[in-house]
Formats: C-alpha cells, sequence, structure tokens
C-alpha cells in the first residue's frame, strides 16, 4: 500500500489511491467513510439492495437469500455485537463479490462448505468481511505511536466496534516487530497468529505452562486482562535458543473460556 | 419593504462581486494574495481539506437514503395463518430453489436448519416475490 503523508492542518486531510487499496476498503472509501464511526454496514447493505434483518436463526449464525439484484440478509440476533458484526460483514461480501459468479450458492439442505473451492470462497469472504471492520487505511494511522498489546487491541475493539479476537489478529497482522497472538484452552493451542517479523523457527507450544498467568486464567477461570509481564520465553515457544529469550506477555479469558495471549519476543 | 428592498440591494451586490471575481485572473488573484502575505500552502491545504470533508459527506448521505428507503418499505413478513404446513414448506422452498435459476442461499456457521429457520426463509422467499403463497394450498 502506498501511504501520503496526513496534512495536518485546522482539520485533517486523508489522501489515499484507491487503486492502492483492497476492495473491501476501496467499497468504504468510495462511501466517504474517513472515521470508524461512520462504517454503517446496514446502510451499505441497503444500497446495494440487500435488505437486513437481526432474528432469531437456530441452525447458522447469518443467512443470505438472493434473487436477482435483491437479497436478505438474516443474521442471528443471539449472538454478541462483534459476531453480529462480523457475520453481517462475511455475507455482505458473498452478496458483493461473489452473486455474479454464483458461487456462494448452496441450495441444498447440506450448508457448510463442503470443497475446497467453497472453502476458498469462505475464506475470500472472511478476509473481505475482516476489511469491512478494521480496514487497513483507518487502522494504521490509528495504531501509529501505539504499542502492540492487548490493552491498545481492547481499545480499537471498541474504537472500530469490532470483537476483541478480531482487533487482537488485526493488530499482530500490521505489527512490525516480532510479535504473536495465541489462543489456548485448557488442553491444547487453538490457534495462533503470527507478525511478519515473528521468527519462523520458534513454534508456540501446544499447552500452556503452569507458570503462566495464562494457565491459571484457563484454569482457574480468573477474568479481566492481567497486566503485561516478562518471563522466559521457553514458557511460550519452542525452537533454537528459546531458553536464552524473554517475552512480554499479557493474556485475556475469552467468553468461550479459551485464553488469549499476546507474546511480545524481547531480545 | 424595506427588508425586501435590502435583501435585492444584497443580491445585486453579490452578483457584482461574482462577477468582479469571475473576471480577475488566476494570476491576479494570486498576486493579491501574495500582496496581503497570506501563506498560500496554508489556504490551499485547508481548500484541499474542505473539499474532500464535503464530498466525503455526500458520499455518505448515499447510505443514510439508502437507510431510510428500506425501513419506510412495508414489513412484508407472512402472517402465521397464511403460513402452509411445516412439511409443505420444506417441501415449497426445495422446490423452489430447483426451478428458479435466480435465486441463491448462502449459511455462515451453519449445521442444520431448525423449523424457525425454514419459517423465515420461507418468509424471506414469499417477501421477495420467488413464493406466492396463493399459488400452494393451505
Amino acid at each position: 500500500m502506498t501511504w501520503w503523508p496526513w496534512e495536518q492542518s485546522s482539520q485533517t486531510t486523508m489522501i489515499i489511491d484507491p487503486q492502492q487499496i483492497s476492495p473491501a476498503e476501496r467499497l468504504l472509501w468510495n462511501y466517504g467513510i474517513t472515521k470508524p464511526t461512520q462504517i454503517d454496514l446496514d446502510a451499505i447493505a441497503n444500497d446495494n439492495g440487500a435488505e437486513v434483518k437481526y432474528r432469531p436463526l437456530g441452525g447458522c449464525e447469518a443467512r443470505l437469500v438472493a434473487r436477482g439484484d435483491n437479497a436478505i440478509i438474516s443474521v442471528s440476533s443471539n449472538s454478541n455485537d462483534g459476531r453480529q458484526r462480523f457475520s453481517l460483514a462475511h455475507e455482505l461480501a458473498h452478496w458483493i463479490c461473489d452473486r455474479k459468479t454464483g458461487s456462494f450458492l448452496c441450495a441444498k439442505e447440506d450448508i457448510g462448505p463442503q470443497n475446497s473451492e467453497a472453502k476458498s470462497v469462505e475464506a475470500h469472504a472472511n478476509g473481505y468481511a475482516s476489511q469491512l471492520i478494521l480496514p487497513t487505511y483507518l487502522v494504521d494511522p490509528w495504531l501509529q505511536g501505539r504499542k502492540i498489546t492487548l490493552e491498545v487491541a481492547a481499545l480499537l475493539h471498541k474504537e472500530f466496534n469490532a470483537s476483541l479476537t478480531a482487533a487482537a489478529i488485526k493488530l499482530v497482522k500490521r505489527a512490525t516487530g516480532p510479535v504473536c497472538l495465541a489462543c489456548h484452552s485448557q488442553s491444547k493451542l487453538a490457534w495462533h497468529q503470527r507478525s511478519r517479523s515473528f521468527p519462523f523457527e520458534f513454534y508456540v507450544l501446544s499447552e500452556l505452562h503452569h507458570d503462566t498467568d495464562a494457565f491459571g486464567m484457563a484454569f482457574g477461570g480468573g477474568s479481566g486482562m492481567t497486566r503485561p509481564k516478562t518471563e522466559p520465553a521457553n514458557r511460550w515457544v519452542s525452537g533454537r535458543e528459546a531458553y536464552r529469550l524473554d517475552v512480554t506477555t499479557q493474556s485475556v479469558r475469552l467468553p468461550d473460556s479459551t485464553v488469549l495471549t499476546m507474546i511480545s519476543l524481547g531480545r | 419593504m424595506n427588508s425586501s428592498k435590502t435583501r435585492s440591494e444584497l443580491a445585486a451586490l453579490r452578483e457584482a462581486a461574482l462577477d468582479d471575481l469571475m473576471a480577475t485572473t488566476d494570476e491576479q488573484l494570486l498576486q493579491e494574495a501574495i500582496d496581503e502575505g497570506k501563506d498560500l500552502d496554508a489556504v490551499a491545504a485547508l481548500v484541499g481539506t474542505v473539499m474532500q470533508e464535503s464530498a466525503a459527506a455526500a458520499l455518505r448521505h448515499r447510505m443514510v437514503l439508502a437507510k431510510e428507503r428500506m425501513q419506510s418499505r412495508p414489513s412484508t413478513r407472512s402472517p402465521l395463518a397464511a403460513r402452509p404446513p411445516m412439511e409443505k414448506i420444506k417441501q415449497i422452498v426445495q422446490d423452489i430453489f430447483q426451478a428458479d435459476r435466480d435465486l441463491g442461499l448462502a449459511f455462515r456457521g451453519g449445521k442444520k436448519q431448525t423449523d424457525d429457520d425454514w419459517l423465515s426463509l420461507y418468509d424471506d422467499l414469499v417477501a421477495m416475490g420467488a413464493i406466492k403463497p396463493d399459488d400452494h394450498d393451505h
């Protein structure tokens, strides 16, 4: 992405080359969106011919019914705000990107991605949805001068009305330093996300070390966010000479009882 | 009366000032600003900001209008009494997806549809005009 400097005057000017940003960001930019609070996904759906209904859905998080140039997107009213927003963004991605090709269509009772092509379409919709909620052209300037911590992720989550997990993943993806986000259940590593500079020779341990705060959270049920803590790297990662290094970690327990930890590699 | 006269005089003055401005060349305007000691870069930046924000506000207004249009549409939910029995609904919905190639359906995080999901899907298809309830026996 090419960035022009922000000009400081009585107001702030944002200059962006629409050809250099992702399709989802371009959509937002073409709606004149220059602040996160202006991202109104319901309105964007409406302007693209899709009605949005929040209603109980027993078998899925969201549903898109399309006919010609019109669609109805249903979002489960039982889900939390962050999940509802991502589900709407995901279905909106299908509606905007895939309706010409029909590749999102699954008109049978089997309602999950059943083959590699369908999985690829789903992955693309997830990426598009992520940019609709946390567009890089707004996130990067917001991040300037801030550290990559869970506290900052919590601020990002509030500012952009995204889930905490989505905000933390975005932070790590945009980080220039070696950081990694890990999500553990009591028994295993559920998933992890590395920054581009996190060393490939290091692997996040599959089980929580008993001396970590995250272990206490996973098994003791503690809530809230821990304070950043410096500890031996080999409590978190394996790899050549990991035992010589320190990491700074911060953890938070998620509503599904997993524990999310930001791991920043020290020197 | 006086007020009306004042308004027309102001309008005439404004028109004359605009005529004068339009008759002035860009070079003359630039020279006037330099003579008055103005920071031209700051003026240009400010004008750029104002223009960009005006354009962005106009674009955002499109979203507002779209939302208002959608919210002003009459409710299309089928009354419960108008719905066929559940098994009939499932058959109608499956048949319509086989017959109407313009129809598409996608789910996120889906496992299996509940009966309530079938009902709301039927309602949506009625609302979109894909199913005409009168065509089916209750």
